[in-house]
C-alpha cells in the first residue's frame, strides 16, 4: 500500500497537501491518540475543543448563507426515514444536532411529542442566520413548527439525562466528539426499551487510521473510531435498517469511504 | 444455508409467499434460464414481453398518479450528480427511461445540446397522466424543459444507433431487459471516446440466483444478473464514481441486498 499522503485541513476547512502540509502536520498531529486496536476514539477535552472552535467558525463565520447540512442526503440514505412512518415518539433527542438538526427532515414523517436538541455549541447557533430552531420551534420539512422543549449545550459525554428516549437520532457527530466508547454507553443509557436509535457515521479501519495517523490532522475532526468499536455498538441493538456504503472516486456531497447507517431498538418492552 | 422460501411477483405486483405462491412457482419460473455462472442474463423475447405487460400495466393501469420512480434517490446516491457539474454534452440518451426519467435531474445539473430517450413503451408511457416529456420537451426539476430531440421505442439490444453519445445513462433497468450481454456491447459501442456512462444495478450473486430460481418468479423482473459479468462491464471504463449499498432490514423505498452506482468515462484510445 503507498503511504498516504500529508493533508492538513485547517480551522477554515481549508485542504492543505503535500509538502505544504508536511511541516505542518509533522508538528501537530492526532497520532499521540491512536489505541491499539480501535483507531482514534478518545482525545483530549483540550484537543476537542480546538476541534468545537473549528466548526463554530464553520457555521458562524464562513457558512453564515447555509441552509443545510446534507440532511436531505442522509434522508435518503435512510429509505426517506420510511421505517418511521406513522409512528409517535413520546420522547425523542437528536444529538450533535448542528444548527440545521436532521430531526426537521425526520419529524415530516412521525409524531414527536416532546423534542431535546442537544449540541455543544447550540447557544451558538442560535445566532445562525438559517438555524432551524432559533423561535424556539424546529421548523419541520412540511411547514409544521415543532416545539424545542429542551436545548442541551452539553457535550454527550457530559449530558445527564433526567429521562428515556424513545427515539435517540445522532447522525454524523462522532468525528467530532471526545470520548465514543463513552458515548455509546451514554446513548444505550438514555435509549428507553423498545425505543430507536439512528445512528450514521464513517466507518473506519484501525489500520488505515494508523496509516495516516502522523500524516494527517483534520482541525475539526479529530476522532477516527474503528468499525469494530461501532460493530460492537450497534450489535447491542435489534436491527431495523442497516445501510452500508463504499465509495470510491469523487463524492462532493457525500463523501468517500465507508459509512454506515442504522436503526436499531433497544431490547424490551416498548 | 437455509433453503429461501417462495416468492410469487405477480403482474399486478403482488407478493404472495409460502404456501400460496409454492404451486404458481413450481408451474412458472425462470430456472430454465440460469447460466452456469453467470446468475439469468438472457431470457426468451416472449418472456421479456411477459415482463413489460406488467410493466405497462403498473404505469399506465396500477399508477397513474404517480410522479416518480425514485428517481430522487438514485441523484441522492450519485451524490445529487455532483460530477456532471458544468459539463456538455453534444448527444446525450437514457436507456429505459420509463415515464419520469433520471435525466430530468441529471440535466439539472449539465448542459445537454441533444436528448435521445429510449423506452420500448415510450409511446404508451407518453399517456401516462405525469410522463415528464409528453409534450415533447423533458420537464426539470427547476421549470425549464428540454427537448425531447428523439424517442425510440425499442429495447435496448435492438437499438441501431445512428451516432455516438457522449453521456449515456441506464439506471435500474437491467432486470427488465431480455439480453444483458448484448446491452453491455451496445453501450460500449454507442459510447463516443470520452463518453460518460452513467449505470446503476442490482449486484446479484450467482449462487443466491441459483438457490432462488426454481422458488421464486417475478413477472417484471426476469433477470438477475451475477455481479461479476456488471464488474466486467464496468472495468472497461475509466471510472470516476464508484458506490455499493447494502441495504438491509425495513425498507420502502430501495432494495434489499446490493446495488452498484458507476460513473465512467469510455478511454479515449477505445
Amino acid at each position: 500500500m503507498a503511504e498516504p499522503e500529508y493533508t492538513y485541513v485547517t480551522r477554515d476547512f481549508e485542504v492543505v497537501t503535500g509538502e505544504a502540509a508536511k511541516a505542518v502536520v509533522e508538528k501537530t498531529n492526532d497520532k499521540h491518540f491512536l489505541t491499539p486496536d480501535g483507531g482514534i476514539h478518545t482525545v483530549t477535552v483540550d484537543r476537542w475543543k480546538l476541534a468545537q472552535d473549528a466548526e463554530r467558525h464553520h457555521w458562524l463565520d464562513l457558512r453564515p448563507h447555509m441552509r443545510e447540512d446534507r440532511n436531505m442526503d442522509h434522508a435518503y440514505m435512510y429509505d426517506r426515514y420510511a421505517m418511521l412512518g406513522g409512528k409517535t415518539f413520546e420522547n425523542a433527542i437528536e444529538l450533535g444536532c448542528g444548527p440545521f438538526t436532521n430531526m426537521h427532515v425526520l419529524g415530516q414523517v412521525c409524531h414527536i411529542k416532546r423534542l431535546t436538541l442537544l449540541d455543544p455549541l447550540i447557544e451558538d447557533y442560535l445566532t445562525h442566520p438559517n438555524c432551524l430552531y432559533r423561535d424556539g420551534s424546529l421548523m419541520v420539512s412540511s411547514g409544521q413548527p415543532l416545539p424545542v422543549d429542551e436545548r442541551v449545550a452539553l457535550p454527550i459525554e457530559q449530558f445527564e439525562p433526567k429521562q428515556s428516549y424513545d427515539l435517540v437520532v445522532m447522525l454524523n457527530v462522532i468525528e467530532h466528539c471526545y470520548d465514543v466508547p463513552l458515548i455509546f454507553q451514554k446513548i444505550w443509557d438514555m435509549t428507553a426499551p423498545g425505543g430507536l436509535v439512528f445512528f450514521h457515521d464513517r466507518y473506519f479501519d484501525h489500520a488505515q487510521v494508523v496509516a495516516e495517523a502522523d500524516r494527517t490532522y483534520d482541525a475539526a475532526h479529530p476522532l477516527k473510531v474503528d468499525r469494530k468499536l461501532i460493530d460492537g455498538f450497534i450489535a447491542r441493538f435489534e436491527e431495523v435498517f442497516f445501510r452500508y456504503i463504499t465509495t470510491l472516486g469523487h463524492a462532493e456531497f457525500s463523501g468517500i469511504g465507508d459509512q454506515v447507517y442504522f436503526v436499531g431498538r433497544k431490547p424490551g418492552p416498548a | 444455508m437455509a433453503e429461501p422460501d417462495y416468492t410469487y411477483v405477480t403482474r399486478d405486483f403482488e407478493v404472495l409467499t409460502g404456501e400460496a405462491a409454492r404451486p404458481l412457482v413450481e408451474k412458472t419460473n425462470d430456472r430454465r434460464y440460469l447460466t452456469r455462472d453467470g446468475g439469468i442474463h438472457t431470457v426468451s423475447i416472449d418472456r421479456w414481453k411477459q415482463a413489460q405487460d406488467a410493466e405497462r400495466h403498473r404505469w399506465l393501469d396500477l399508477r397513474p398518479h404517480t410522479r416518480e420512480d425514485r428517481n430522487m434517490d438514485r441523484a441522492f446516491m450519485f451524490d445529487r450528480y455532483s460530477l456532471l457539474s458544468g459539463r456538455t454534452f453534444e448527444n446525450a440518451i437514457e436507456l429505459g427511461c420509463g415515464p419520469f426519467t433520471d435525466m430530468a435531474y441529471v440535466a439539472h445539473r449539465c448542459t445537454i445540446k441533444r436528448l435521445t430517450l429510449l423506452d420500448p413503451l415510450i409511446e404508451d408511457l407518453l399517456r401516462h397522466p405525469n410522463c415528464l416529456y409528453r409534450d415533447g420537451a423533458l420537464a426539470l426539476p427547476t421549470g425549464e424543459t428540454l427537448p425531447v430531440a428523439e424517442r425510440v421505442a425499442l429495447p435496448v439490444e435492438q437499438f441501431q444507433p445512428q451516432l455516438r453519445y457522449d453521456l449515456v445513462v441506464m439506471l435500474n433497468v437491467i432486470e427488465r431487459c431480455y439480453n444483458v450481454p448484448v446491452i453491455f456491447r451496445k453501450i460500449w459501442d454507442m459510447t463516443a471516446p470520452g463518453g460518460l456512462v452513467l449505470f446503476h444495478g442490482r449486484y446479484f450473486d450467482h449462487a443466491a440466483v441459483a438457490a432462488e430460481a426454481g422458488r421464486s418468479f417475478d413477472t417484471a423482473h426476469p433477470l438477475k444478473v451475477d455481479r461479476k459479468l456488471v464488474n466486467a462491464f464496468l472495468q472497461r471504463f475509466n471510472g470516476i464514481f464508484f458506490r455499493t449499498v447494502l441495504t438491509r432490514g425495513e425498507i420502502a423505498n430501495s432494495d434489499p441486498g446490493e446495488e452498484v452506482y458507476f460513473i465512467g468515462f469510455k478511454p479515449e484510445a477505445a
